[in-house]
């Protein structure tokens, strides 16, 4: 099982900082900056294609509001928010994450990528194959939140209730006789 | 930028003081690159536009094919962005993410937002970087780095976080749970953020009415049925005093109620006898 998965079934200890039924927020154990959290989906997905869109406008929103919090609480002048999608981009669990990471002035980090020296008509193809793809990119076609009435159901379902669902069961079936 | 004399700098410092926000946000707006990158007034690589976000190709890409995703309404960062619009612009990212792995047949891509002069970000409009990734491809500026920190600093700042996101997210008061550090070999205790929800409600009103021999919650169906001008509201003192509990207070704890109870602790026993029996074995027993 997947570091983040034993964190999210409670196999692994960790510094949670938010949860609900769909995402959950730790604090990171080695930040780059003292206040890092990792924020992760519940259900297991390796990379960020695979996170279907209401959970990443979920995810994303929280984000945002934890990157809001880190700016309140901490003495911070910025907030990065990192995606390693791959492990070419630096991606160690499998497990698609956010960073958010706190920034303050002198902190010793810095992502400012050094810019590649790329010629015009190498610009010009990457447009073009670019477009190519995101040509069918249709906003209508994302897909919402289906009905507001279903989260309670999937709200029930995470981890603590497998064990107890058993149990509850086993009750049921020793009661019907006896009443 | 052109360059300014000293005299116009100052000039231009004394105007902006003067400004009102909104007037403010306009002149932000008007000297911002990228909304006038948006608006066509500056030429851009585009690879994507919709009625909320635009992205372009960064004239400075980490590597081939960097994207610039933006939002076309000015926003300096990103706690300004209204949430239904920070959903589309991550939904869109993702869409674009993944034509970045098809078109270049990346092995992966970063995904990077600056908020703040610290955290390295030059603009005053909000964007999202969209890197592909490829092994070895030498940017080693995006690796991020790990650092030691101490246990006691780590829950410092988890109390002061979790304070704050309980503000945040409109939680409950809530109570950091005692983590015990797990044995070797034995699955850890889940370290839980439990909102306790008791503490904060109001002490219980009891509602009964001047005939009625209980009393009841006010969830429970017997108090309904009382009409409004007939209800009486005790405390649990005064409740308890002068009338018997109905069930739905869980208060019945009355010399009548210890005989089922003996019987119903028996039936748990037996009940947990059965729990570590399989479905099966359970099913077996009506037989």
């Amino acid at each position: 099982m997947c570091e983040f998965c034993s964190i999210i079934k409670g196999k692994e200890e960790a510094e949670t900082i938010y949860e609900d039924n769909k995402v959950m927020a730790v604090l990171h154990l080695k930040p780059s900056h003292p206040g890092q959290v990792l924020l992760f989906t519940k259900e297991h997905y390796p990379i960020f294609e695979q996170v279907t869109d209401p959970l990443v406008a979920h995810t994303f929103k929280i984000a945002n509001k934890i990157s809001t919090v880190l700016f309140e609480t901490l003495n911070i002048q910025g907030t990065n928010i990192v995606v390693q999608n791959g492990t070419a981009a630096g991606q160690v669990i499998p497990h698609f994450a956010l960073n958010i990471i706190p920034r303050s002035e002198g902190d010793g980090l810095n992502f400012q990528w050094e810019p590649k020296k790329i010629s015009k008509d190498e610009m010009d193809t990457a447009q073009l194959q670019l477009k190519e793809f995101a040509e069918n990119i249709h906003p209508s076609m994302f897909q919402k939140e289906t009905v507001k009435v279903k989260p309670k159901t999937e709200e029930a379902q995470p981890l603590k209730l497998d064990k107890n669902k058993e149990n509850y069961l086993i009750k049921q079936i020793i009661r019907i006789p006896r009443v | 930028m052109q360059q300014m004399t000293p005299e116009q700098q100052k000039a231009l410092q004394e105007k902006i003081k003067n400004m009102s926000p909104e007037e403010l946000k306009e002149f932000q707006k008007q000297q911002c690159i990228f909304c006038q990158i948006i608006s066509g007034k500056v030429p851009s690589q585009k690879v994507y536009e919709d009625d909320k976000c635009f992205a372009v190709l960064d004239i400075n890409p980490a590597n081939k094919g960097h994207i610039l995703l933006l939002t076309k309404e000015h926003y300096a960062i990103m706690p300004q962005v209204p949430e239904d619009e920070i959903s589309h612009l991550f939904t869109v990212s993702k869409y674009l993410s993944q034509a970045q792995l098809k078109a270049f047949k990346a092995q992966g891509t970063t995904i990077f937002v600056a908020n703040g002069v610290a955290a390295g970000q030059r603009a005053q409009h909000f964007m999202v970087h969209l890197i592909p990734r490829f092994e070895n491809d030498g940017v080693k500026a995006l690796d991020i780095p790990q650092k030691e920190i101490n246990e006691t600093d780590l829950q410092k700042l988890r109390e002061l976080l979790i304070n704050k996101i309980n503000q945040v997210f409109g939680l409950k008061k809530e109570t950091v749970v005692e983590k015990k550090k797990p044995k070797e070999g034995a699955p850890a205790e889940k370290p839980v953020v439990k909102v306790e929800e008791k503490e904060e409600k109001e002490p219980e009103k009891f509602i009964t009415s001047a005939k009625a021999k209980r009393f009841h919650v006010e969830s429970c169906p017997f108090a309904q049925k009382i009409k409004e001008d007939k209800r009486i509201y005790l405390d649990k003192e005064e409740a308890e005093k002068s009338r018997e509990p109905c069930d739905c207070t869980g208060l019945r704890k009355t010399k009548k109620e210890t005989k089922p109870k003996k019987k119903s602790e028996k039936k748990t026993k037996e009940t947990k006898k059965k729990e570590g029996a399989s479905l099966d074995e359970v099913a077996e027993l009506f037989k």
